[in-house]
C-alpha cells in the first residue's frame, strides 16, 4: 500500500504546487494584511499592529448597500444564465447530430476570442438611442430605445457576457446523461417532460452545479461587466474593492473588503443551496419507496 | 473601476484603432494615481534606486541606433516616429502603460534594467521621480526647440524644465445635446441644475474619485484639493444625495459612446475625449462644450528621459524633434491635446482643424484652471465616490 | 422499433392487434430490458423498480406492493435499498427485469439482456427467464446473437436477415428443417458440399463423390449444397459398411466439448469435415491418421447454390420470440 501511496502523491505534487503558489498564498496575504492597517500617504499597508478595525470600516450602509445590489445581479444574472443556456446545452448535447457538435462548441467558445469590451461596443451601439434598432422602432412609431444604463442592460450585460461559461458544463453535463437512460425512462412511461425532471435533470445536477458556481463567484467578484452595459445601475462590490486597492492605495481595508466578500459569496452560497434542499423534500418525499412500511 | 477599466481598454486599442482613442489622457490626473506613485517611490527609495551616474550624461555625439519610447498608448501619430526614424536613423520601439504607477513600478522594478529611454509622465510626478533618481538631468543643450515652447506649459514643479516638457495638457469640463437642454448652460452650477432638471437620468459624469468633488467644489469656489472635512462633508451630501440619483453613468470615456450614441444628454469630460465625442456623432451639431466654470483643473504629460536610458543621445534627438512646430502641429491634429508649445494655435487655425476652441484655452480661461497636486483626501474621496455609486445603483 | 425509439421504413408493429406506428415510446405498452440495463444510478433499487408504477400514478400502497413483489420475483428484495452501482452485473440485471416486469407490459422486449454476463450466470438466468415467462404468461421478445440461447430460450424464433425474417418457426422446425442455406448454417454447424443434382430421387455429384439424399423437388443438373449436420457424421479408421454417404480424408484436429468430441477431418485443400460424438462413444484417434466420415442419405438437406451462407462470424442478427401459449 505504500508504493501505492508514494506515486500518487507525487502525482498530485504539481496540483498541489500550483494551488499553493496561486490560491493558497495569496489569499494568505489578503487575509494577513486585512489585521494590519494604513500607516500614511506612501504606504498601502502595515501589520506591526494587528486589529479588527478594517472590517469594523467594511461594515458601513455603503458596502452592505453595494452588496445587495451585487447580490441581485449576481442571484438574477445567474438565473437568466442557466435559463437561457440550459435549452441551449439541452440540444446541443441530446438533440444535435453528433457529426456538428464539435462545430457547435465552438460557435459557443467563438466570443471568448475577443475582448468582452469590443464586442460588447456593439452591443451599445446597437442598442442605443441613435442606434440603427431604436432609428427602425421611431420609424415605426414607437419611442427611441431606452434599455442602455437600465438594470435590463445589465443583466444583458451579464448573460451575453457570462453564457459560455454556463453552457460548457450544462453541455458535459447533460452529454454524460446520455441516451440510454432517457429511453429507458421513456420506455417505462415517462413523458419527455417527467424524463427530463426525474432522469436528465438529477443526473446532470453535478454539471449544472458547477455552471451555477462557475457563473456565479466570478460574476459576484466583477466589477466590469454589470457597468458596460449598465451604467451606474451596474455598481458591484468589487468596484469598491478595486478603489481601495488602485485608488485610496489602502490595501488594509482593501484586503478586509475581499475576505467580507468572500465570506458573503460563501454565506449566500449556502443560503441557496439550503433553499434548493428545502424545495426538493417534498420532491424526494414524493418518490420514497419504503418496502419496510409495507411489512408493518 | 476607476483605473481598471482604461487600463483593459488601453489593452484593446490597437485592435479597435479610432475607437477608444484618447482614453489614456484622463488617467494623469487620477489621485489614484498620485498616491500609488509615492508609495512606489517610497517603497524603491533604498536598495531599489537606480543610480543617475551610471550612465553619461548626452554631449551631442552620434546617435544610438535604437531608441525605446515607454508612453501611454496610441499617444504619438505614428507618422512622426517614423519620419524620425528616416531622417536621423535610431529605429523605434514603444511600449505603453495605463497609469503612472504602472510606469513607476516598472522603471523601479527592473533597477535601471528596463531599457526604456524616453518616457511620458504626468507632470505631478515628476518632483517624486526626479528626488528618487529615475529621470535624467535633460540637456538642454541639444533640446533648441524648446525655445519653440509656451513657458505658460512648463511644470509647475520644474519650471527651467531640468527633468521635463510638456508633451499635452487637458482640462475638464462637460458637453450638454442641445435638443434636450434648451438654455445655455455656463458653469458647474449650471450643470447641477441641467443634471437635476432636463437631464435626470441622462448625466453621465467622470469614474474618477478626483473629479466628482471637483464639480461641488469648483461650483463653489472650493479649492478642488481641500481636505476640509467641512467642505468635503458638503460635497458629499451633494454628491450622494442629490446627484447620484440623476446619475445614469459612470464613463471616463465619453467619446467611446456616450457622446456619439447619444446615451446620456448631460456629459461631464475631459476636453480630448469631448473633443472625439463630437466629432464621432452623427450629429455633432447638438453638442455643445462647456469649459469648467468658474474654475476647473488642468493636468499634463510630460517628456522626459529614464535616468538609466540606453539611449540618451538619441532620445534627446527624439524630444527634440518631438518639440518641432510641424511635430507638435502633427500630434495635436492626432490626439486633439494642445502640446504646450507657443504658437501652435495659430499653426493649428491655418491647418483649418476642427473644434480648437476645445484644445486651445485664452490666458484668462489657464488661469481659472487648478493643477492636481498629490493630497491626502484620496480615501476620504474613494469613499464618497462609492457611496456615490451605491447610491446610484440603488 | 418495438419499443418505438426507431422507426420501420415501411410494414406495421400490431400489439395485441393495435398498430402502433407513430406512438410515443411511453404510449406503448411495451417494456424493454435493456443490453446495458440502463438502470437509474441516482435512485435505489427499489425507485428503479417503482419508476414505471409512480408514471402510471399507481396509489403509493397498490405500489409498494407491486415493487415488493417484482422484487421478490428476482430475488432482490433484500437489495431495495442499495444504489445500483453497488451491485454486481447479474444483480443489475435482474433489477432491470424486475423494472419492465412490474409494469406487466403486453410485450417485453429483452435486447440482448445476458450479453454482458458470464457464461454461468447466463445460463442462470436463462432459466430463471424461462420460469417467470411461464409464471407470468407474457409475451417475451428475446433479442440475442446466440444461437444456444435463441434455441434454449424459445417457443418460435424469428431468424433475421437484413431486417427480413428467414424463418419463423419452432427451435426444433427451424434446426431440423431449415427453409435456406442462411437459416441452415446461422442455427447450429454446418458442413457444405457443393455439387450438381444428378439424379431424381435426390443424389448429388460432388468433387469428392456422389452423396444420395432423400431430397426431392430439385431438377437434374441444378447446382446445389449440401448440408450435413456434425453429430449425423460417424467416423471409423475402415470404410464403413451398407450403402451410406461416405468420404476418407484425414483427422487434423479433435477437440473436447464435455458432453461431445469435435473432429475435424480434411478431405481436401479446400474442404473439412466437422464430425460431433458424444463423448462415450467417441472413437479414440490419431491425428493424421486416416478415417472414413458417413452419414445417412436422411440427414442430408439440399439447398439451391445461389442463396448465400452465413460466415461463422454472428453479424446478423438472429430474433427469438417466444409468444404466450
Amino acid at each position: 500500500m505504500r508504493r501505492a501511496v508514494a506515486p500518487g502523491f507525487a502525482l498530485a505534487l504539481p496540483a498541489w504546487i500550483w494551488l499553493a503558489a496561486f490560491f493558497v498564498a495569496p489569499v494568505g496575504v489578503v487575509f494577513w494584511y486585512s489585521f494590519g492597517y494604513k500607516p500614511g500617504l506612501f504606504g498601502t499597508h502595515a501589520n506591526d499592529v494587528l486589529s479588527l478595525d478594517r472590517y469594523a470600516e467594511v461594515l458601513t450602509p455603503t458596502f452592505f448597500d453595494t452588496f445587495a445590489n451585487t447580490l441581485w445581479v449576481g442571484v438574477l444574472g445567474t438565473a437568466l444564465c442557466f435559463v437561457v443556456g440550459a435549452p441551449i446545452a439541452y440540444w446541443m448535447a441530446l438533440k444535435a447530430p453528433a457529426r456538428v457538435k464539435g462545430l457547435l462548441i465552438a460557435l459557443v467558445m467563438v466570443p471568448f476570442w475577443t475582448n468582452f469590451l469590443v464586442r460588447t461596443i456593439g452591443w451599445l451601439i446597437l442598442l442605443s438611442p441613435e442606434g440603427w434598432l431604436s432609428s427602425l422602432l421611431q420609424d415605426l412609431g414607437f419611442e427611441p430605445l431606452g434599455v442602455l444604463q437600465t438594470r435590463s442592460a445589465v443583466l444583458l450585460g451579464v448573460v451575453y457576457n457570462y453564457l459560455p461559461l454556463m453552457i460548457l458544463p450544462l453541455f458535459v453535463a447533460f452529454d454524460r446523461v446520455g441516451d440510454v437512460v432517457r429511453e429507458a425512462s421513456s420506455d417505462l412511461g415517462g413523458t419527455p417532460l417527467r424524463t427530463f425532471a426525474r432522469v436528465t435533470f438529477p443526473l446532470a445536477r453535478p454539471g449544472i452545479i458547477v455552471g451555477v458556481l462557475l457563473v456565479y463567484i466570478p460574476l459576484m467578484g466583477d466589477y466590469l461587466t454589470a457597468v458596460v452595459l449598465g451604467g451606474a445601475k451596474g455598481n458591484m462590490v468589487g468596484q469598491m474593492l478595486a478603489s481601495q486597492f488602485q485608488t485610496a492605495q489602502n490595501w488594509a481595508l482593501g484586503s478586509a473588503m475581499a475576505i467580507m466578500l468572500v465570506l458573503m459569496i460563501v454565506l449566500s452560497i449556502v443560503a441557496l443551496g439550503a433553499l434548493a434542499r428545502l424545495i426538493a423534500i417534498p420532491v424526494r418525499a414524493r418518490y420514497r419507496v419504503d418496502l419496510m412500511e409495507e411489512v408493518a | 473601476m476607476s483605473d481598471q477599466q482604461p487600463i483593459r481598454i488601453l489593452a484593446e486599442r490597437s485592435a479597435v484603432p479610432g475607437v477608444l482613442r484618447s482614453l489614456s489622457r484622463r488617467q494623469l490626473l487620477s489621485m489614484t494615481a498620485i498616491a500609488a506613485g509615492g508609495l512606489l517611490l517610497a517603497a524603491c527609495s533604498d536598495g531599489g534606486r537606480p543610480s543617475p551616474g551610471a550612465v553619461a550624461r548626452p554631449t551631442g555625439g552620434p546617435l544610438e541606433d535604437q531608441l525605446s519610447i515607454y508612453s501611454w498608448a496610441d499617444y504619438d501619430d505614428p507618422a512622426l516616429l517614423s519620419a524620425f526614424t528616416s531622417a536621423s536613423g535610431p529605429k523605434i520601439i514603444v511600449d505603453s502603460f495605463g497609469s503612472n504607477p504602472e510606469l513607476v513600478a516598472k522603471l523601479t522594478a527592473a533597477k535601471g534594467t528596463s531599457g526604456y529611454d524616453v518616457v511620458v509622465p504626468s507632470s505631478n510626478y515628476i518632483p517624486q521621480m526626479a528626488a528618487n533618481g529615475l529621470l535624467m538631468k535633460l540637456n538642454k543643450e541639444l533640446l533648441p526647440n524648446l525655445a519653440h515652447m509656451d513657458t505658460q506649459f512648463a511644470v509647475e514643479s520644474d519650471p527651467d524644465s531640468e527633468y521635463a516638457i510638456c508633451k499635452a495638457w487637458g482640462t475638464t469640463g462637460f458637453v450638454y445635446d442641445t435638443t434636450v437642454i434648451n438654455r445655455e448652460l455656463k458653469t458647474w452650477g449650471d450643470f447641477m441644475d441641467a443634471a437635476a432638471n432636463e437631464a435626470s437620468g441622462k448625466t453621465s459624469v467622470l469614474d474618477d474619485p478626483g473629479e466628482l468633488p471637483g464639480i461641488y467644489f469648483w461650483a463653489n469656489g472650493i479649492q478642488w484639493e481641500t481636505n476640509d472635512e467641512e467642505h468635503l462633508a458638503a460635497a458629499e451630501d451633494y454628491l450622494v444625495n442629490t446627484l447620484a440619483k440623476h446619475v445614469s453613468v459612470f464613463d471616463s470615456n465619453p467619446a467611446n459612446g456616450t457622446i456619439p450614441q447619444s446615451t446620456a444628454v448631460l456629459i461631464q469630460a475631459w476636453n480630448g475625449s469631448a473633443r472625439q465625442g463630437i466629432m464621432a456623432s452623427s450629429t455633432p451639431e447638438k453638442w455643445r462644450w462647456v469649459l469648467g466654470a468658474p474654475n476647473t483643473e488642468i493636468f499634463m504629460d510630460t517628456w522626459a528621459v529614464s535616468a538609466t536610458a540606453p539611449h540618451p543621445e538619441a532620445s534627446h534627438a527624439f524630444i527634440n524633434f518631438m518639440l518641432k512646430p510641424e511635430s507638435q502641429l502633427a500630434n495635436v491634429a492626432y490626439m486633439g491635446s494642445h502640446t504646450g508649445g507657443a504658437g501652435i494655435e495659430e499653426l493649428a487655425r491655418a491647418e483649418g482643424l476642427p473644434y480648437l476652441d476645445m484644445i486651445f484655452y485664452t490666458p484668462e480661461q489657464v488661469a481659472t484652471m487648478q493643477p492636481s497636486t498629490t493630497t491626502e483626501g484620496i480615501a476620504r474621496r474613494v469613499d464618497i465616490y462609492n457611496k456615490m455609486k451605491a447610491a446610484a445603483s440603488a | 422499433m418495438i419499443a418505438g425509439f426507431e422507426h420501420p421504413d415501411a410494414g406495421d408493429i400490431r400489439i395485441s392487434g393495435r398498430s402502433v406506428i407513430g406512438q410515443a415510446p411511453y404510449r406503448r405498452d411495451v417494456n424493454t430490458v435493456f443490453q446495458a440495463y440502463a438502470l437509474f444510478p441516482h435512485m435505489t433499487v427499489a425507485q428503479n423498480v417503482a419508476y414505471g408504477l409512480h408514471e402510471r400514478r399507481v396509489a403509493r400502497v397498490e405500489l409498494r406492493a407491486r415493487v415488493a413483489e417484482a422484487l421478490a420475483m428476482v430475488q432482490m428484495r433484500r437489495f431495495a435499498d442499495r444504489k445500483p452501482s453497488q451491485l454486481s452485473g447479474g444483480q443489475q440485471q435482474r433489477v432491470a427485469l424486475a423494472r419492465a416486469l412490474v409494469n406487466r407490459p403486453a410485450v417485453l422486449l429483452l435486447d440482448e439482456p445476458l450479453a454482458a454476463l458470464d457464461r454461468k450466470l447466463r445460463e442462470e438466468m436463462q432459466l430463471e427467464l424461462k420460469l417467470i415467462q411461464a409464471k407470468l404468461g407474457l409475451t417475451f421478445v428475446f433479442v440475442t446473437h446466440d444461437q444456444a440461447e435463441a434455441l434454449s430460450m424459445s417457443d418460435r424464433i424469428a431468424v433475421m436477415r437484413d431486417g427480413r425474417i428467414e424463418q419463423l418457426d419452432d427451435a426444433t422446425t427451424i434446426y431440423r428443417a431449415p427453409v435456406s442455406a442462411y437459416v441452415a448454417s446461422f442455427v447450429g454447424q454446418q458442413n457444405f458440399f457443393s455439387g450438381v443434382v444428378s439424379a431424381v430421387g435426390g443424389e448429388v455429384q460432388t468433387s469428392y463423390g456422389p452423396i444420395s439424399t432423400v431430397s426431392t423437388g430439385l431438377s437434374v443438373g441444378q447446382r446445389v449444397r449440401a448440408a450435413v449436420r456434425p453429430e449425423f457424421v460417424e467416423l471409423a479408421t475402415g470404410s464403413p459398411p451398407g450403402d451410406t454417404n461416405r468420404v476418407e480424408g484425414r483427422l487434423i484436429g479433435v477437440s473436447h466439448l464435455g458432453e461431445a468430441q469435435q473432429y475435424l477431418v480434411q478431405l481436401g485443400p479446400e474442404l473439412s469435415v466437422i464430425a460431433r460424438v458424444a463423448t462415450p462413444l467417441a472413437p479414440k484417434l490419431q491425428i493424421g491418421e486416416s478415417v472414413w466420415c458417413s452419414w445417412r442419405a436422411e440427414s442430408v438437406q439440399l439447398f439451391p447454390d445461389d442463396e448465400p451462407i452465413a460466415t461463422g462470424s454472428l453479424s446478423a442478427p438472429t430474433t427469438t420470440a417466444i409468444p404466450a401459449q
